[in-house]
């Protein structure tokens, strides 16, 4: 019966936000459903930088991968969107968890630099390898989504079926967080030899958050791919993986919603800012600096410690 | 605890007056031509040029009042020349900010990818500075182009070399994004059609500022022409490479080497450079003379031919408004794909029934570092 | 003969990259931090050196004093108002916030300077000399002896001087030099001026055969940080090994193979160097290392 009353709220807030689907301007849809898949990206990076304490400086490279991998599947031999969409995310947590190898070598700025330089690796190959992926003229007319013969074409109906996507990974991603691994995870982070000497294996826990965030990177770049219906190398570059790290950064590491907040920001704030021409980029970057260097909480944390703030304002209020 | 404070009131009114700063500039009132193209990051000086030659345009055309009750109004979107973020910039000019016409992008790639969405709106697209002939083949009826492609460039510059210079040993140097690969793949043909195959085709990324190991290794070919395909930056790295390796060959090159600042760039070593241009400042017909006092009273420079494109494809689009009127994006495509003979700054506009406009190019010399005709 | 060339081409590039390299090195040696913003601040140098040339056209000497000193202040500034808070906290804090910083210098650079490329002539002749059938323009020399004698003069600061010394124990531990009196940040601070003043040097440097524009500074930033890497971050020769291992690699790839794999192929080094030993290719040889030699020697008394 508690468990009803706790998952109730959360009910109705996705049942108002799905509103957001009728709004009949299409450029706003649009940015809704880019947000819907920035959000479920930067959950993907968040499960390694927030949660096991591994930062990425490649995801661009699991996004390009899922997102080649489902065009080159749908437009080449003809499979069917969703299907491709689930094989290409699969084929990035395996990428994921192979280039997630050398954690049991080397970590910290050393593995930050080999996920780097894989990235790279992977735009280089996509831009180079001419027969398979179109080199740099990329792969257009990639077909919409559908589901057995129902397309999803229009901004709309694309938005529900994102909505849905993201409502189910960021379930299943709560549900990891809040398992015994999830918390094993944590544990990492916070001090890996501690972790080891009580029982958990961190070799093994680190590679399967990996493959965990090759997954969600797969499929959002898998998702992306059909909804942009045309991709490119230039999408692919290191400005992608800051972009994404922006998010969790700014969204707070080690949050849930902090990653859907992070897109949600980001997303907005830049298309907003586009009057203002380059100082937009100012912003981003100083506010990637800012937020590192003084909240590292990030927004959600933000939030947190104001309301902490008032909660205890109200008690003294009432000594 | 006092300073994170104060730095979040800082963030917050930073923040605060940016969000309230673009509700001000935007007026939705006038018939908006949407420019989308880098206006930052590494490809800003072409987007900036396309943008300096819409603005001089759109002026002149609200100057002249030929259009009754209707005054024409830029709005500038930042694709950074990334494919991604160009889609999201084409839907923020149809959708958000109504634009009567789109006018961009600069890399192929971004408007490949963007006019899908001119094309699903059904809003008249003329990009100025894209080459890549594949742009006008995907059967879009939306898409037009002021700018020669690759494909005429490419003729027109084996002609030169083989016909006029008569030049046998030909080598390639291009980039290798799709600017440089799609023109390449055309050169290359034309020269083998021609009995005179490329004695060395070489690439680089974007990005390197280093030549010599391509460079040694053309030069192992004994070529006698370079013809170099590439932006004009590392245009003017390699030109002066060429220079300092002393290899003895005449450089030709595409758009990228047309560009004013490659002159500056490149110094001594540009001298000699045969070029393809369709604008060229000197002209002596007065309509030209016209656009470029007019230009360089406005921005104190010599315009280049980017800005010319780009000012001829909004004179295009003034022309059919005059015709048709706002109302309709469908008529005023209908007018737009039926300009015929215009007599625009770069060269007579004819659109054929793909949307391009194929036309005689002028053989440009580069010599005492000025761009004269050859 | 032509394998030659390339070899020679590739330590014309290489030597750039090591210059570059020297100022990621110099803040990994003594703070076990990396500095992503090294390139804008190579590109501000250039930027810089271009305005101070302005300023004084006939005394060159002095713009090349001058604006390293000022790209060191202002690396200062950025360590006080943004890297300081971080310098306790996990390393990879400061690599994202100095990525932040990076984006935030070249959009300034770009409002200041506009987005063309700029360039300056030549300090020495332009005239190219012959080198083994090679022609090799003198200010690639000149780099290339400035990178060799800043090698030279830095391995003598870390190892003889008292500063050196307290730098050297900084990084092994900064609670205990702390303890041992070394004043931890002003020390800091002074590594990223040195820095910055590396980078200064650079930019000028680089300007008239590279030009400088507001986005050189990440390509050519990351490409000296992987050759960084690869010889061995906070190792000074290993550092300058790796720039001419890497502008070789590239040269004789682009030369042999193709210049479409450089980059993947250089990527590909990195990888391995990483995977197999992490302090770089120079460690394997760290037996013979200067450094380890000296400890040994201070053991005895």
């Amino acid at each position: 019966m508690k468990s009803i009353k706790h998952v109730f709220p959360f009910f109705i807030l996705i049942l108002t936000l799905s509103i957001i689907g009728f709004i009949p301007n299409l450029y706003y849809l649009h940015l809704f459903n880019l947000i819907l898949i920035y959000s479920i990206f930067s959950l993907g990076l968040n499960i390694l930088t927030g949660y096991t304490g591994i930062t990425s400086f490649g995801h661009a490279g699991f996004f390009a991968l899922g997102a080649y991998a489902t065009a080159i599947l749908s437009t080449r031999y003809g499979v069917p969107p969703i299907l491709s969409i689930f094989f290409a995310s699969f084929l990035t947590a395996i990428a994921g968890f192979i280039i997630g190898l050398p954690v049991i070598r080397i970590s910290g700025i050393y593995l930050a630099m080999v996920t780097l330089g894989s990235a790279e690796f992977i735009r280089l190959l996509a831009l180079n390898w001419d027969s398979l992926t179109g080199g740099a003229i990329g792969i257009s007319n990639i077909p919409a989504l559908s589901i057995l013969g129902c397309y999803f074409k229009s901004e709309s109906s694309l938005f529900f079926f994102l909505y849905a996507m993201l409502i189910i990974s960021t379930f299943i991603f709560v549900r990891i967080t809040n398992s015994r691994f999830g918390k094993s995870l944590i544990a990492i982070k916070d001090d890996e030899q501690a972790a080891e000497s009580i029982g958990i294996p961190c070799a093994k826990n680190k590679l399967i958050s990996f493959f965990i965030s090759g997954f969600y990177s797969g499929l959002s770049g898998a998702l992306y791919a059909h909804f942009d219906r045309f991709i490119h190398p230039a999408t692919f570059t290191f400005s992608l993986s800051v972009l994404v790290l922006c998010m969790v950064i700014l969204g707070g590491m080690g949050t849930v919603f902090g990653s859907i907040l992070g897109a949600i920001v980001i997303v907005i704030l830049l298309e907003y800012l586009q009057p203002l021409g380059v100082y937009r980029l100012f912003v981003y970057g100083m506010i990637l600096t800012i937020m590192i260097s003084y909240f590292p909480q990030g927004l959600i944390g933000i939030l947190k410690e104001v309301s902490g703030h008032f909660r205890k304002n109200k008690f003294k209020n009432t000594i | 605890m006092k300073g994170k404070v104060i730095c979040l009131v800082i963030v917050l009114t930073l923040g605060l007056s940016l969000l309230i700063l673009p509700g001000f500039a935007m007026d939705k009132k006038d018939i908006v031509i949407g420019v989308i193209g880098p206006m930052s990051l590494s490809d800003a000086a072409s987007g900036i040029s396309m943008r300096d030659g819409v603005e001089l345009g759109i002026d002149e055309i609200n100057k002249s009042g030929k259009l009754v009750g209707i005054n024409l109004k830029m709005v500038v979107v930042d694709d950074e020349g990334n494919p991604t973020k160009s889609i999201s910039g084409n839907r923020r000019l149809v959708y958000n900010e109504k634009a009567i016409a789109v006018i961009g992008s600069v890399a192929s790639s971004c408007t490949l990818a963007n006019m899908q969405v001119t094309q699903e709106a059904g809003i008249p697209q003329i990009t100025s500075i894209s080459s890549s002939p594949a742009v006008t083949q995907k059967g879009n009826k939306w898409i037009f182009r002021t700018q020669i492609t690759d494909a005429t460039r490419a003729r027109n510059l084996v002609n030169t070399a083989l016909d006029v210079l008569e030049k046998k040993r030909i080598a390639i140097l291009y980039i290798s994004s799709d600017y440089g690969i799609d023109a390449t793949k055309i050169l290359v043909d034309l020269l083998d059609q021609k009995g005179y195959p490329p004695v060395a085709v070489e690439s680089f990324n974007e990005g390197d500022r280093d030549f010599l190991s391509q460079l040694i290794k053309i030069k192992e070919k004994d070529p006698d022409t370079l013809i170099l395909w590439s932006l004009y930056e590392p245009g003017a790295l390699i030109t002066k490479q060429v220079a300092q390796m002393g290899l003895d060959v005449q450089i030709m090159g595409s758009g990228g080497l047309t560009h004013p600042k490659y002159v500056e760039l490149a110094g001594e070593a540009a001298n000699g450079v045969i070029v393809t241009l369709t604008y060229h400042p000197t002209s002596k017909e007065p309509h030209i003379r016209n656009f470029t006092e007019k230009f360089q009273e406005k921005y104190g420079k010599i315009p280049d031919h980017y800005n010319a494109q780009a000012y001829d494809a909004v004179m295009i689009i003034g022309a059919a408004l005059e015709k048709v009127g706002a109302d309709d994006p469908l008529k005023l495509r209908d007018a737009i794909a039926s300009t015929k003979n215009f007599k625009g700054i770069s060269g007579t506009i004819s659109f054929d029934d793909k949307g391009d406009s194929e036309r005689e190019e002028m053989i440009i010399q580069i010599r005492n570092l000025k761009y004269e005709v050859f | 003969m032509i394998f030659f060339e390339q070899i020679i081409s590739g330590l014309v590039v290489g030597s750039i990259y090591s210059l570059l390299g020297l100022g990621f090195t110099m803040i990994f040696a003594c703070t076990k931090r990396i500095n992503f913003c090294h390139g804008e601040l190579m590109a501000l140098g250039g930027f810089v050196g271009l305005v101070f040339i302005e300023i004084f056209p006939s005394c060159l000497f002095l713009s090349f004093v001058v604006g390293p000193l000022t790209i060191g202040l202002i690396a200062v500034i950025i360590e006080r108002l943004f890297l300081r808070r971080l310098q306790e906290d996990k390393p990879l804090k400061i690599v994202i916030a100095t990525i932040g910083l990076s984006v935030v210098l070249s959009v300034v650079m770009q409002i200041i300077w506009g987005a063309h490329p700029k360039t300056y002539p030549n300090f020495i002749s332009e005239k190219p000399f012959s080198f083994i059938g090679v022609k090799i323009i003198p200010q690639n020399l000149f780099i290339f002896l400035i990178s060799i004698s800043l090698m030279i003069i830095l391995q003598y600061f870390f190892l003889y001087t008292k500063t050196g010394r307290a730098l050297r124990a900084l990084s092994q531990d900064r609670y205990a030099a702390r303890l041992m009196g070394i004043k931890v940040g002003q020390n800091i601070s002074l590594v990223y001026f040195i820095s910055g003043i590396l980078a200064g040097i650079a930019g000028m440097l680089i300007t008239p055969i590279y030009f400088v524009s507001s986005s050189i500074g990440s390509f050519l930033g990351l490409k000296a940080f992987i050759a960084a890497v690869i010889g061995g971050l906070g190792s000074v020769p290993g550092t300058i090994a790796g720039g001419f291992f890497l502008g070789i690699v590239e040269s004789l790839s682009s030369g042999f193979i193709s210049s479409k794999y450089k980059s993947g192929i250089s990527l590909l080094f990195l990888v391995l160097v990483l995977l197999f030993s992490p302090k770089g290719l120079l460690s394997i040889f760290h037996k013979v290392n200067l450094l380890k030699w000296r400890k040994s020697k201070n053991e005895k008394y």
